[in-house]
């Protein structure tokens, strides 16, 4: 059995806190990118960062999700979307192919 | 690019073997890599309506949880909040498309997760967390499809790369070398050949 880890704001997450899922409030970049190196290691199968955290982390996130066991996955935020996720997707999506394949709405 | 060889007919024969294993290989890794594409483009496809899902309900949870926690006072959230009974945990097994080992996760909730005094608190908190439960089997779809994406993403890229290295610096580079060293031995042959004609024509006369 695996472990699930949150990682964000506290008024983002904090909802989830009584289904037993693991939280990790952080507020800044350096501490953010502390906590996942740290999660990475440990026994945790997917860690969710919220959107407005992980837009400061991209390439931390990047490189993790290619060399590590766990699932780094983004997810919105409270406030606003912003399609960090949908980017991501994109950027893989052409990195693998060669050109965008979801014909769906700009995001910019 | 020639190959630095011998022009002998040992070296002949060792490359015609390699260009055989190269010429197989190529074959089988574009098979692989057009397998590969066909599955992340499904993937991906699907990633894009799941998270677009994913992101609608979830920012309806978040107004679920404001609206609850906004008609208690902080203090007793904090309260309700500080004890989780339940334990939220997920199985991981592994999928093997075309050789990359992809997890599977599958949501696990054990205990109750209404772990506090009904009195204290409101209706819509329990509305939020029910809200909160439900949406945790679709995140870790989310988690799921990503993981398998990046790492499809990079095996197409290495299965790409290889079928290239194959298509236009091996194969070539063989054939080139294989020409050039059938056309050093027939020389050889019709020098020596020249040559014996000419030293019968000597002892002759």
């Amino acid at each position: 059995m695996y472990k699930i880890a949150l990682i964000g704001d506290r008024d983002t997450i904090i909802g989830f806190k009584l289904l037993g899922v693991s939280l990790f409030p952080v507020t800044s970049k350096d501490e953010a990118v502390e906590v996942l190196d740290k999660l990475v290691k440990e026994e945790y199968a997917v860690i969710f960062v919220t959107e407005d955290i992980a837009g400061q982390i991209v390439e931390e996130i990047e490189r993790l999700q290619k060399i590590s066991f766990a699932s780094i996955t983004i997810m919105p935020a409270k406030l606003e979307k912003k399609y960090l996720g949908l980017k991501i997707l994109r950027r893989s999506i052409e990195k693998a192919i060669g050109t965008d394949i979801l014909f769906r709405k700009e995001v910019e | 690019m020639l190959l630095k060889v011998n022009p002998n007919r040992m070296e002949l024969l060792r490359l015609k073997k390699r260009l055989l294993v190269a010429k197989r290989g190529y074959k089988l890794l574009k098979d692989k890599r057009d397998a590969l594409i066909q599955v992340f483009v499904r993937l991906a496809k699907e990633s894009d309506t799941v998270r677009e899902e994913l992101e609608e309900n979830l920012l309806k949870c978040y107004t679920f949880f404001s609206n609850a926690s906004n008609l208690m006072s902080k203090l007793t959230l904090e309260e309700t909040l500080l004890f989780p009974k339940a334990k939220s945990e997920t199985e991981v097994s592994f999928k093997n498309i075309m050789s990359v080992n992809v997890p599977q996760y599958e949501f696990k909730c054990e205990g109750k997760y209404y772990s506090y005094s009904l009195v204290d608190t409101t209706a819509e908190l329990d509305g939020a967390l029910k809200k909160y439960h439900d949406i945790l089997p679709l995140m870790l779809k989310v988690a799921e499809l990503d993981k398998a994406i990046a790492l499809l993403a990079n095996e197409i890229e290495k299965t790409r790369r290889r079928v290239n290295a194959l298509e236009y610096v091996i194969i070539p580079d063989l054939e080139e070398t294989i020409a050039f060293i059938t056309m050093k031995l027939d020389e050889m042959a019709r020098s020596t050949n020249s040559a014996i004609m000419r030293i019968k024509d000597i002892i002759r006369a």
